[in-house]
């Protein structure tokens, strides 16, 4: 079983091996945070390694006063951020509009296309929301944290949290509603 | 049956319980759409991530190590120039004054040596960084 404590005594005192234990276990929960955050396929894998380099470097700063799985995602959201604010690359031209009037814009072909299945749908977009609503919804749905915790990582409110969630899921369901009043014609 | 508001749909399913009313299209697709937002993502890092990521670690490490024992030789190497110096000076030994005649040379010899391990270490660490650009 993986004991988190332990692991991380063992890292601090040098222990590789055990470090490779923490990258195993904690890799989904990083690519997840940078997948949802950063377009470019190659620059996914390199900010996945710069995330753990990071973690490695800052471990003896760890006090055990949040789960490591939290600290780990707060390294890996403020890693996607820097990221963005060097490497400007939007997932979508459109996304200027401000996080609280965000609404979808009319399709495209690209949207036609993965519209043939649905989860696909939803991803792609998840993809074309402002990073505040693809960040939420990935760190309470996929990863299951709850809305302290997603505030701890990301920084926000607990009020913005749930605010920001009921806005992306209501938009999403909002476009799915069209989806499949269309699928069923 | 009164119709639940998206509020209410969301907050029975975010507290795992099934809205109530199967014939409610607005309910249904919420359960499709959360069951979408769990899905993971078809693809992911490459296998041997952790290998791969180990790997750096350690030469970030090793050329971290390195570049210490340089400085450290560099300052023994000062020292033990000093000490011989000094205890040749004390018991008048010639070689004392041929060293002190020396001295800049000992001095670049010195900094030649580390100057180019740290320019090795820096050349290193630029290789690694090609593949990191953040």
């Amino acid at each position: 079983m993986f004991n988190e404590e332990d692991i991380v005594h063992r890292i601090i005192r040098g222990d590789l091996r055990a470090f490779s234990v923490l990258v195993a276990q904690y890799e989904k929960l990083v690519f997840h945070v940078i997948n949802r955050m950063v377009n470019d396929e190659q620059d996914k894998e390199d900010i996945c390694q710069e995330v753990f380099i990071k973690v490695h470097h800052n471990l003896s700063k760890f006090r055990f006063e949040s789960k490591l799985s939290t600290w780990i995602a707060r390294i890996a959201y403020l890693t996607a951020i820097n990221y963005l604010k060097k490497y400007r690359k939007p997932m979508f031209a459109d996304q200027v509009q401000e996080v609280d009037n965000y609404y979808f814009t009319h399709e495209n072909p690209q949207e036609l296309l993965v519209k043939k299945d649905m989860n696909a749908y939803v991803n792609f977009l998840i993809g074309k929301m402002p990073e505040q609503y693809r960040i939420v919804l990935t760190l309470f749905h996929l990863e299951e944290f709850s809305y302290q915790e997603v505030g701890d990582i990301t920084g926000m409110p607990e009020g913005t949290v749930k605010n920001y969630l009921f806005r992306a899921r209501k938009l999403l369901k909002e476009q799915l509603e069209i989806y499949f009043s269309k699928e069923e014609l | 049956m009164k119709k639940l508001t998206d509020d209410e749909i969301q907050q029975l399913l975010d507290a795992g319980k099934m809205p109530l009313d199967d014939n409610d299209t607005e309910q249904k697709i919420y359960q499709s759409l959360y069951g979408a937002l769990k899905k993971e993502p078809a693809y992911g890092l490459p296998y041997g991530f952790a290998t791969k990521v180990t790997t750096r670690v350690r030469i970030l490490n090793d050329s971290k190590h390195t570049y210490r024992f340089y400085l450290w030789a560099f300052g023994a190497g000062l020292l033990f120039a000093a000490l011989v110096y000094l205890g040749g000076a004390i018991f008048r030994q010639p070689y004392a004054f041929t060293l002190f005649r020396y001295k800049w040379a000992i001095l670049f010899s010195l900094v030649t040596i580390v100057g180019i391990k740290y320019a090795d270490h820096r050349m290193h660490l630029q290789m690694l960084a090609k593949r990191k650009r953040i």
